[in-house]
């Protein structure tokens, strides 16, 4: 990889972010590169790590900053409370507008805990891979996020682009019949096929019996033969197919059962 | 290196070495400080930084430099007043942990 694949990877895995988020973390590592210097490119490339994961660390801490969920750090904003914030915006080249200060005020419903002592995932991974706590947040249904004119946008997109999923659905569906119907065709054949062939050959067998009884010796035999050959034929399709009903028939009611659920599942969320 | 980092020990770390230069210095160097003293990933150090700057600890600035903008990161009066912060609580921290373990 060279940087510059890295940079424009990078560049693609956070163009979800707001445009001054995404400009700030390229600015960063294209600088970083050019710090470096042309000949530490490679070694710079391997340190780093994937842009993969460099987008992800930087989504994770976006996610929560926004969600004041860092209740780690003992904030000195919670007790420098008459602290002259003021003054130091003329430092910062960033608006520190309303939002900020919504932000101060909201951190302070947090209840403090010292960051020191606090055993937990905190103090796990220098890395920030902060576990399974921010997955959650990262793959919150997007269901929840929606609002109702988007929903509704969607909900017409869908019905006037009907035609194209709706046929779709229909052709897959039928596929699906028709394989369900195939096989129980070919199992429902087994079964009556070999069962009627079966009793045939026993049929058959009787009649050689009393062929050979009358003393027809050859026919008889031959009769008798044909009929055994038929018997067992028609007896193992038939015991085949059943045994294939029953194992198949309990799966197949698993499977439907927990497509179920998955639906109901999937319907409740929404 | 058998002690994790904790994010508040990285930022107090990041602080600090920032604090050092009065004119402020710029990613590639803050990275290089700090991996002197603790070991962390190069891809660390970004979401720290960033933090900090949303929290209004660092305050940045572009200066020309090679035919480019580099960006340099300073520390602001808040972030001073953190920075004392978490030198009071590292130094309590440090003093009841060596009585526990230095003899």
């Amino acid at each position: 990889m060279t940087k510059y694949e890295f940079l424009g990877d990078l560049s693609r895995l956070l163009s979800d972010l707001p445009e001054e988020e995404r400009k700030q973390a390229l600015h960063y590592y294209e600088d970083y590169f050019a710090d470096a210097g042309e000949d530490k490119e490679q070694s710079v490339l391997e340190e780093l790590g994937t842009p993969a994961d460099i987008a992800r660390q930087i989504k994770e801490d976006n996610l929560e900053t926004i969600s004041y969920g860092d209740s780690t750090h003992s904030k000195i904003t919670d007790s420098l409370q008459p602290y002259d914030l003021g003054s130091q915006k003329q430092d910062s080249k960033e608006s520190r507008d309303q939002s900020y200060y919504e932000q101060q005020s909201k951190k302070q419903q947090y209840s403090r805990q010292d960051g020191w002592t606090k055993a937990g995932p905190e103090g796990q991974d220098m890395n920030f891979t902060r576990g399974n706590d921010f997955n959650n947040k990262n793959s919150e249904p997007f269901w929840k996020n929606m609002d109702k004119t988007t929903f509704i946008i969607m909900i017409v997109v869908l019905i006037l682009t009907s035609p194209i999923w709706g046929s779709v659905a229909i052709g897959i569906i039928s596929m699906l019949i028709g394989i369900v119907s195939a096989i129980l065709g070919i199992l429902l054949a087994m079964i009556l096929g070999g069962g009627g062939s079966a009793i045939g050959g026993i049929v058959v067998i009787i009649g050689g019996i009393v062929a050979l009884a009358a003393g027809e010796a050859g026919a008889g035999l031959l009769t008798l033969g044909i009929g055994c050959f038929l018997l067992s034929l028609g007896a193992a399709f038939c015991y085949l197919g059943i045994f294939l009903c029953i194992k198949l028939f309990p799966a197949l009611w698993k499977q439907l059962q927990r497509f179920y659920n998955w639906c109901r599942l999937k319907w409740r969320l929404s | 290196m058998i002690f994790n980092t904790g994010s508040a020990l990285l930022d107090a770390i990041v602080l600090a070495v920032v604090e050092q230069s009065s004119e402020g210095t710029y990613g590639y160097k803050i990275t290089h400080d700090v991996r002197e003293v603790i070991d962390v990933s190069e891809s660390t150090l970004y979401p720290v930084l960033r933090r900090l700057l949303k929290d209004n600890c660092l305050s940045v600035y572009d200066q020309e430099c090679g035919g480019r903008n580099r960006r340099y990161y300073k520390i602001t009066e808040q972030g001073r007043a953190q920075l004392k912060l978490y030198r009071q609580e590292w130094h309590s921290y440090i003093h009841k942990i060596n009585q526990l373990l230095l003899p």
